[in-house]
């Protein structure tokens, strides 16, 4: 495996000619930035991806099952499990969402849960990602690369192959597909994304659309072609936030959505991936209920734990964040990306003062944990080796069954001591390796 | 033939004429640069004139530097290059991220050239990237439209640079017909107008040198897409 060191830069030169970038706004100006890869990847066991594997399944359906309850019955709340505000102030209930029942009754069409590993080796998870999760090309193309680099370290090692992630988002795809071809929306090329929408259509054949591409008549989306024929679409999966994907119901002035796009998805005339509405049961607020969620539908524990977290919602709860401040990481519920994620400890003692203030005066809006100490990982670094601390990111695909990919996406922080991974705040990223035995 | 939308074959048509405006403005460029050496330095005047671009270097050295990397100036051969890069990237799904790879390594040469004490040698590379990237085309694109939209972008770029540098009629009536077959095999919407007058002057006069304005102006209306109207 440590021959793969040798060939680090080569693989990143490799990485950026099949143009492996992330785009990012700076000043109001677009970059594309490569997203610098590690080769020694993080290796999960056959037993530890087995449990992984169980709990992630056991998580995601829970979720389902919530969005399915929360925009039908809300039996939930009717029994008091969660409380209303939770669901009704958070920026993710989409009230024109209520009542559709989605093919197959499938909201979380792909999932991305972000776990950590604790020095005690228990894995926790800290965010569930069900809109629109990025990030399973990295691993897949950077795999085809390593394999090339030291074919001897697959030889052998029992590595699982990662490189069908494109067939099962295919299947998944025709899975909820009502009749018509496959579609996968971008809002385009100056999306931090767009890399992976490109990827992903040439990995899965479908055809690759801007907004401009599709429009709805009757109820119906079509893919406009250049002959000037028309291609129903049975299934987008749309890389466009749901505030966007529909001036006609959401933002009025989005350039980038679909106009009547919902009315489609609403008639049952095309399968959206992934679902709108998803926003309320990924809300960093909703999280803190997701055990509680898993007990109360499927009547099991919860395989996977939260990392240790306060709701300052409750009193109790407030009293203790307001008073452990400096050992805690407070979280704003609507940010995303590594955005709004402050650690007390880095804070001045003014700072936390106005934190305090902020969390009293708006408690809905901040979530508490306890600072997990992550594991860290080996990297290479400057011809040798060091460590630094790493996230997972797990892909789990739901189309008529949950399928959890056999890899997933490790970010881990560049400068030592920092628990920042994400991409955008200047993390890089490695393979995950499930072995087979 | 593939499932194909309006605004995808005005990127394929763009990519293949930024990539061919890369490549022979490049040819055309390395014959000023040898005359700017020790014949004429400022041949590059008459040069800029050629292609409709207004001067504004200050001398030699300066055009050969910013005409080639300046990315700030619309009109240097590495910002033609990364529009031929924004059209690539857009068509991943229809070209291969094979294919696209090697406009990226065009774009990866420039850039080393712009640090080379020697930048013409590097752009030897250029070149090179280009050719690979046509043959990759050919071996990697699926779709017969796909392939033939952007070769018909090249031809379409090729024969108004061979007429703004007054290459021989013999040459244009040649590239002409690669043009005339390949825009039979698109079964795109085309201004037959425009085949029509490009047909009569092309096919019919040896001397072109008269007539070069009306050759591009009918080029630029040959292929008909309509792009969106944020795209204009």
């Amino acid at each position: 495996m440590y021959r793969l060191i040798d060939h680090k830069e080569e693989i990143n030169r490799l990485l950026s000619r099949y143009g492996v970038k992330f785009g990012i706004y700076k000043n109001n100006e677009f970059h594309e930035r490569l997203f610098p890869f590690d080769p020694i990847p993080r290796i999960l066991t056959k037993n530890e991806f087995a449990f992984l594997e169980k709990g992630l399944r056991q998580r995601v359906h829970t979720l389902n099952l919530f969005l399915n309850d929360i925009y039908g019955k809300k039996q939930i709340l009717k029994d008091g499990v969660l409380p209303e505000d939770f669901v009704y102030l958070s920026k993710g209930f989409l009230p024109p969402c209520e009542n559709i029942a989605p093919p197959e009754r499938v909201y979380n069409h792909i999932s991305g849960i972000d776990l950590v590993q604790g020095k005690d080796m228990a894995w926790y998870v800290l965010e569930d990602n069900l809109r629109i999760p990025s990030g399973a090309s990295y691993p897949m193309i950077a795999r085809d690369l390593c394999r090339r680099a030291a074919p001897d370290t697959f030889e052998t090692n029992a590595v699982t192959d990662n490189r069908d992630y494109g067939k099962l988002l295919k299947r998944v795809l025709d899975d909820v597909n009502v009749g018509g071809i496959d579609v996968i929306l971008t809002p385009g090329r100056y999306n931090s994304a767009f890399f992976e929408h490109s990827y992903l259509a040439e990995q899965t054949g479908a055809v690759f659309a801007m907004p401009q591409d599709l429009f709805v008549e009757g109820n119906v989306l079509y893919y406009s072609e250049y002959s000037g024929e028309r291609r129903r679409v049975g299934t987008v999966y749309r890389r466009i936030s749901d505030e966007y994907i529909d001036p006609m119901t959401f933002l009025p002035d989005s350039l980038l959505g679909v106009p009547h796009l919902l009315d489609a998805y609403r008639a049952g005339n095309v399968a959206v991936v992934n679902a709108p509405g998803n926003g309320v049961a990924d809300d960093k607020g909703i999280y803190y209920f997701v055990p509680e969620m898993i007990r109360y539908y499927l009547g099991e524990e919860p395989i996977l734990q939260n990392a240790p977290t306060y709701l300052p919602y409750y009193e109790t709860d407030r009293a203790y964040v307001l008073e452990h401040l400096e050992r805690l990481v407070v979280k704003d519920v609507s940010e995303a990306g590594g955005y709004g994620v402050v650690f007390g400890s880095d804070l001045t003692k003014d700072e936390r003062q106005k934190l305090a203030e902020a969390i009293r005066e708006n408690p809905r809006r901040f979530i508490a944990q306890e600072v997990v100490d992550f594991r860290e990982l080996t990297v290479a670094e400057g011809g040798s080796v060091t460590t630094r601390k790493a996230d997972l990111r797990a892909f789990v695909l739901y189309g008529k069954e949950i399928t959890v990919w056999k890899s997933g996406l490790t970010r881990y922080a560049r400068e030592a001591g920092s628990y920042v991974v994400n991409s955008s705040q200047g993390g890089g990223f490695k393979d995950t390796w499930v072995l087979s035995r | 033939m593939g499932i194909i939308s309006i605004k995808s074959t005005d990127n394929l048509f763009w990519l293949g004429r930024y990539v061919e405006r890369v490549f022979t403005t490049l040819k055309m460029f390395s014959e000023c640069y040898d005359v700017l050496i020790d014949v004429d330095e400022n041949a590059y005047v008459a040069f800029l004139q050629k292609l409709g671009i207004p001067n504004t270097y200050a001398y030699k050295a300066d055009f050969i530097t910013n005409f080639l990397f300046d990315e700030n100036n619309p009109n240097s051969v590495l910002s033609t290059l990364l529009c031929a890069y924004d059209n690539a990237v857009m068509m991943r799904n229809e070209i291969s991220s094979e294919t696209m790879s090697y406009i990226q390594l065009a774009v990866n040469a420039m850039q080393r050239g712009k640090e080379s004490s020697a930048p013409m040698l590097k752009l030897q590379e250029v070149f090179d990237c280009i050719f690979a990237f046509w043959g990759s085309a050919d071996d990697y694109v699926e779709s017969e439209t796909t392939r033939n939209i952007l070769k018909f972008g090249r031809s379409v770029e090729r024969l108004d640079l061979y007429t703004r540098f007054s290459q021989p009629a013999a040459l244009i009536r040649k590239e002409f017909s690669i043009l005339l077959n390949r825009l039979y095999k698109v079964g795109v919407d085309c201004n037959l107008s425009a085949v029509d007058t490009l047909m009569k002057i092309i096919l019919e006069k040896d001397d072109l040198e008269a007539d070069k304005a009306i050759i591009q102006t009918e080029l630029s209306r040959l292929f008909v897409t309509t792009p969106p109207d944020y795209y204009a």
